[in-house]
């Protein structure tokens, strides 16, 4: 028997076309996506977290590239990843706000050390 | 149709070689794991992001229970890294935010300890002082030094020098030593260095000895690290004696240097003939 490539093809297609009629498009997600992109914009990640912003966002676009092809199975893991992206970008901007105003601290309290000790000069103005 | 059957059982069977775990996936899976261990709990044991840990464990579970596509699994991988990445931020962010809450706390701290060790400070320099002021009152009396109103005067008899003679005897350059370790002690105060002779002799003569066994004094006494510019001097000669010249004994106590302190820190010690 000859094979035709149909007969290869035939499957493939088959499998692909069932996946695709039964999946919902992820609105809901991609909502969400891109609210936490913003969000991740506003706490000012562009500054603290840039390589992860951008990661969140090339996902997001990713995805919305592929929702509107109504590619919706691709969408998903897309969203997700843009998602979890963006609250990394967000949690590293808060950690690092953090981090900074620790380090400060710390510097202050080391002056503060240094000036308090018997027999230091005293110039600044910190036993208010 | 052969062909089309077996397509048909050859995509379910990749599909299943592709959701057996391999010892790749397991070194994979236990590298996160390890990572996650390392998070669960700071070095003194506190848990500083219990929810974000225990999230990327959750999400670490899925992957080791996976059951799926290859593709799928890769996602998992992902998403399990990010939430280990998410767990660490937020474990620094809250160990940061401890150090900036417990600040005020440590700030009073060093405060305490410095003012603790200021008032240790203060208590020993007051012992040290009324160490020194025993200390004087000691060598005071070594010296038989007196109290008067023109200051502290201390009298080196005539058995420091030879009759006649205006050089020190090597005897009484100890004594001279012992007063000016005394004097380098009080640095501020000034020295009238004054020279008596008894009545034998002329005028003259015992006026010029009067003022050579002075400056003899004064010239120990710098040699000893007396400041020179703190010292006077002056020749009384046979006048203001403290005997009767009639005997040898009298003789003995008028021939003599008084070393005169001043009272006051920098204060000049006056002169015997501006006191009376």
């Amino acid at each position: 028997m000859k094979i035709h490539p149909f007969h290869l093809i035939a499957p493939a297609v088959l499998v692909l076309a069932s996946a695709c009629s039964t999946v919902q498009p992820p609105t809901t997600l991609l909502t969400q996506a891109q609210e936490r992109v913003r969000q991740a914009e506003s706490v000012g990640a562009e500054e603290s977290a840039p390589l992860v912003l951008r990661e969140a966002q090339q996902y997001l676009s990713e995805a919305e590239k592929s929702m509107q092809k109504e590619h919706f199975e691709e969408a998903r893991p897309l969203l997700e990843k843009s998602l979890i992206s963006s609250e990394l970008a967000i949690a590293r901007t808060g950690s690092q706000k953090a981090q900074k105003a620790a380090e400060e601290i710390e510097k202050n309290l080391d002056l503060l050390r240094r000036e308090a000790a018997p027999g230091a000069n005293r110039t600044s103005n910190l036993y208010q | 149709m052969k062909i089309l059957t077996a397509v048909c059982i050859m995509i379910p069977m990749l599909w299943l070689a592709g959701c057996a775990t391999t010892p790749n996936q397991n070194s994979r899976i236990n590298e996160l794991q390890q990572q996650i261990n390392e998070l669960d709990s700071g070095p003194d044991g506190k848990q500083y992001a219990p929810i974000a840990v225990r999230e990327a464990q959750e999400s670490l579970d899925k992957l080791k229970n996976f059951k799926g596509k290859d593709e799928q699994y890769e996602h998992q991988v992902f998403l399990t890294e990010k939430r280990i990445e998410i767990a660490r931020e937020m474990v620094t962010q809250k160990q940061a935010e401890e150090t900036v809450a417990t600040a005020e706390l440590r700030r009073k701290d060093i405060l305490l300890d410095a003012a603790q060790q200021e008032s240790a400070q203060a208590r020993n320099l007051a012992a040290t002082m009324a160490g020194r002021a025993q200390e004087l009152e000691r060598q005071v009396t070594d010296l038989q030094a007196e109290e008067t109103e023109r200051g502290l005067v201390l009298t080196l008899g005539a058995v420091l020098f030879e009759t006649s003679k205006a050089n020190l005897q090597s005897g009484a350059q100890r004594t001279v030593q012992k007063v000016a370790d005394f004097l380098n002690q009080y640095p501020e105060r000034n020295i009238l260095i004054e020279g008596f002779t008894d009545s034998q002799g002329g005028d003259d003569y015992n006026h010029q000895l009067s003022e050579d066994r002075a400056k003899a004094v004064r010239d120990e006494l710098v040699k000893n690290g007396v400041d020179a510019g703190r010292i006077d001097i002056h020749g009384y000669g046979e006048q203001y004696p403290v005997a009767s010249n009639d005997n040898a004994a009298g003789r003995q106590q008028n021939r003599r240097v008084e070393i005169v302190i001043s009272k006051e820190n920098g204060a000049d010690v006056s002169d015997r003939t501006s006191m009376r």
